[in-house]
């Protein structure tokens, strides 16, 4: 029993000083591990891509010329992550982010996130405002698509997902893409 | 130190620990500051050449497909919830994630996890868990509840962490609440609020086996499966066993420490309409630690509807039987069998724009069945009883200035058998100026219901030759042990990555429970000198918890939580047991935990974590400083294989002194283990 104490001891010892010393070095090899991002910017970037899989219908759009607009409510760090994809452009149209706040209409967002941080009765407000207008909402609290939103990001097992509200897809007026469909969760909320 | 069963014998003798030859004498709060240091700046020189190795902004992501953003690793910038930034309490969440990546097999150890909680192991199966002082094998100021059902027992007081091993992988989060929380939780709440949650039955979905085995954690297993339960259900069912190997305390060989432990349990929740969710779950154990033997079963139901988005209403009703047969020492035995039922309402609106109450009441029935084997020592007068338990509270969030400055307002009444009413109202303020900072404060009265043991107990503790008789005697007029604790706080977050937290507290305690010497009654020799419980005691606590969570590179997470606690107690009794039964100068000065997790290439990920406990006046238990490391490797996504070792800076050590019933304190020692983890 001692001499196994005293192996496990040495073998502990050796383990520690290898994993200290190899640690850092090593993370500069990384090249076949899995991509790892901040949250905020993946949401940014699911954002983003989810405006090619949506057909909005033509007359949301005053002319040719007019930008794609993503309203984000409060969550800073988004709003950033977003603005770093500005120089992007989405069906031809820049994409273009705003705050959302006094002086912004729902109706004239294209895109309109309401995170978790947002206080739940003004989140409910706002989704309310949106009425029918064709406009994508998307969120990221569990009562989201009961309030009528249309897309819900789910954590799931250190990674994102998304569902689809399909009722209030259907109520905005929006196309959406059957791949999109195909990727995400579908809930029938309520009406 | 002495028993309180028996007076007269001596706490064996405790022997320093042998340091390791890592770790030369030095004064130990210097010695884990260096290898922090080491550990910080190990890794800073190579980091410009690591680069933002397979990390992703948002732009490089915006490229991506659907399907690979799908793939991507997320991690959120402040671990803790966005919540509790702002909360106007001290708290901390222990996340799944966290508990994984710690390697710890256990909830107490897990506990070790958050600032402020101190973790005392005093044998394999034994533990002192408190929060700001009075630690004890039974810390009676230190409320615990799982889903919503409280592990707080009423016998000595306490909890019996060995019969609360869930399975650690469907635990969603525990959420420590230093400080008390009377008014939301109701009476024991005093120093604290230990609210463990296990996962919804969405999130466990597939299947899960674990295995894992090593010198301590000598074998452990554990299953869980989840299904769909029609069109809007889940269902999960679990089932473990583990066997630890016992720690022989200081001097005596004993099997004390040894624990084995068998579980199963379920999780079924429902969505029946777009507003109502029902939740039904339970668990059965049987569980042999050291001499006792322990087997209980508990079902609980919850039915949640919202109303409106404001507005949310909860009813929640569980049983609870747990029955434990215990050693007190060579020739007695204390049985005892305890039934729980317990009804809650809980109802959530906003009246006008500007408030949000919330308010609720609750019934609870416990009925007790006590047996010794011997019909004297030590026993419990009467040796059953029932007891009722009434509580309502209200609470008011009122907006003061929109978005940044809150008045919580509230209070709870309380009508329990022993005790009467009793009120336990809350004042708090909140304010967050701008996005990076909070500040609250806070007033709180709390109390702390007499323990059964306490109240009734009736037993000979010891004798002194020819005639005396020694006999501890419950009281059943005690008052409540009362507490107004003021609070404030500070949080600040200057970056993404960055997390500060501050707690200071100030705790002012009246009639805590101890014993005195009564009248000799028989004349001279007396043939009787009672012990009589009473209140005998006023304390003042102060001190605080600072945390840091930092996150310097995206492959490398710090958590740095140092605690300081000064807590003096004033007592009009002399006897060595009115110190053991309140649980004076358990509890250390200093505590210090740094605990990092480095990411690492090809699905590895390693987790050192370093911890320095000062030392205890009362049970006489030097300093010590620890750590733990852990590697893991999924060479496949379903698959993870880790390799932990535990307590690695001395082959063993000390934490605490012998427990309530005099069963002597083991060292713990250096111990290791592999795991595998497999998702199906």
């Amino acid at each position: 029993m001692e001499i196994l104490k005293k192996i496990t001891g040495f073998l502990l010892e050796g383990f520690l000083t290898a994993a200290l010393l190899l640690a850092p070095m090593s993370a500069s090899a990384a090249l076949d591990s899995p991509t790892r991002a901040v949250e905020h910017d993946v949401k940014a970037a699911f954002i983003y891509n989810f405006t090619k899989f949506i057909t909005w219908p033509p007359a949301s759009f005053e002319n040719n010329s007019t930008p794609f607009r993503a309203c984000i409510v409060e969550d800073m760090p988004l709003i950033e992550a977003l603005e770093s994809l500005t120089q992007k452009s989405t069906k031809g149209r820049q994409f273009q982010v705003i705050r959302f706040g006094s002086g912004v209409e729902a109706g004239m967002c294209h895109l309109l996130f309401i995170g978790e941080s947002t206080e739940r009765s003004l989140a409910k407000k706002i989704i309310a405002s949106v009425g029918n207008s064709p406009v994508l909402t998307v969120g990221d609290y569990p009562a989201f698509a009961t309030q009528g939103g249309i897309v819900r990001f789910i954590p799931f097992d250190g990674r994102l997902t998304f569902e689809i509200n399909l009722e209030a897809s259907r109520r905005s007026g929006l196309e959406i893409s059957s791949k999109l469909l195909n990727l995400a969760k579908i809930v029938r909320g309520q009406p | 130190m002495a028993n309180p069963f028996q007076p007269d014998c001596e706490m064996p003798v405790t022997c320093i620990p042998t340091r390791s030859p890592l770790l030369p004498s030095a004064v130990p709060a210097l010695r884990i500051a260096r290898i922090a240091a080491f550990l910080l700046f190990a890794g800073l020189p190579y980091e410009s050449s690591a680069g933002s190795f397979a990390t992703a902004s948002a732009t490089q992501l915006a490229n991506f497909s659907l399907e690979e953003l799908m793939q991507v690793q997320v991690y959120s910038v402040s671990k803790q919830p966005e919540k509790s930034f702002t909360a106007p309490s001290a708290i901390h969440v222990i996340t799944n994630d966290d508990i994984r990546r710690s390697g710890v097999t256990s909830l107490p150890e897990a506990l070790r996890l958050a600032p402020g909680v101190q973790v005392s192991r005093i044998d394999g199966n034994k533990w002192a868990i408190s929060i700001r002082g009075f630690a004890g094998r039974f810390s009676n100021k230190l409320l615990v509840l799982q889903d919503g059902r409280t592990l707080y027992n009423p016998m000595f007081s306490g909890v019996y962490w060995n019969v609360q091993e869930i399975m650690l992988e469907d635990i969603e989060q525990i959420e420590v609440i230093r400080g008390p929380g009377s008014t939301l939780w109701g009476a024991n709440a005093v120093n604290g609020v230990i609210s463990i949650t296990t996962r919804h039955a969405r999130d466990t979905q597939g299947g899960v086996i674990t295995a894992a085995g090593g010198t301590w954690e000598r074998a452990a297993t554990g299953i869980r499966y989840g299904i769909k339960s029609g069109e809007n259900g889940f269902v999960r069912g679990y089932g473990t066993f583990f066997y630890r190997d016992s720690q022989p305390p200081v001097d005596t060989p004993d099997l004390e420490g040894y624990w084995n432990d068998w579980r199963g349990g379920f999780r079924g929740d429902w969505d029946l309409a777009s507003h109502d969710t029902v939740t039904l779950q339970g668990d059965a154990y049987e569980s042999r630690a050291g001499s006792g033997f322990f087997d209980g079963v508990n079902l609980l139901g919850r039915w949640n509807r919202g109303m409106s988005d404001t507005s949310d209403l909860s009813i929640q009703l569980y049983y609870d039987r747990a029955s434990a047969k215990k050693r007190v020492d060579a020739d007695r035995n204390h049985h005892e069998t305890r039934d729980t039922a317990n009804f809650e309402l809980q109802h959530t609106f906003a009246p006008g724009s500007r408030q949000k109450v919330v308010w609720g009441t609750g019934f609870r029935l416990t009925h007790d069945q006590l047996n010794g084997n011997t019909a004297f020592v030590p026993a419990f007068i009467p040796a059953s009883m029932t007891e009722h338990l009434f509580s309502a509270f209200l609470q008011d969030k009122i907006t003061l200035l929109s978005d940044s400055l809150y008045l919580i307002l509230g209070s709870r009444i309380e009508h329990a058998d022993i005790t009467g009413w009793e009120l336990q109202p809350t004042a708090r303020i909140l304010w967050t100026p701008h996005e990076q900072h909070t500040f609250w404060s806070a007033v709180t009265r709390a109390v702390r219901t007499p323990s059964r043991a306490e109240t009734t107990i009736l037993s000979q503790v010891g004798f002194i030759p020819p005639v005396t008789e020694i006999r501890l005697i419950g009281n059943s007029r005690l008052p409540s042990e009362k507490l107004i604790a003021y609070e404030a706080g500070y949080r600040y977050q200057p970056l993404p990555v960055l997390f500060f937290d501050l707690a200071l507290f100030y705790n002012d305690y009246r009639s805590l429970i101890g014993a005195v010497q009564g009248l000799p009654q028989g004349g001279a020799p007396p043939t009787l000198v009672p012990v009589n419980i009473a209140s005998t005691s006023t304390a003042v606590g102060r001190g605080g918890e600072l945390s840091v969570d930092w996150r310097p590179r995206a492959w490398l997470e710090l958590a740095v939580a140092y605690s300081f606690l000064d807590l003096s107690v004033s007592s009009s009794s002399v006897l060595p047991q009115d110190k053991l039964f309140m649980n004076v100068d358990t509890s250390p000065r200093h505590q210090l935990s740094v605990n990092s997790v480095i990411t690492l290439p090809h699905n590895v990920n390693c987790t050192i974590w370093l911890r320095y406990v000062d030392s205890l006046s009362g049970p006489e238990v030097p300093d010590y400083v620890t750590m733990d490391a852990r590697v893991a490797w999924k060479p496949v996504p379903n698959l993870e294989l880790s390799l932990v070792g535990q307590n690695l800076l001395a082959a063993k050590h000390l934490e605490f002194g012998p427990d309530l019933f005099g069963n002597p304190a083991a060292q713990t020692e250096r111990s290791m283990y592999g795991k595998v983890a497999w998702k199906f």
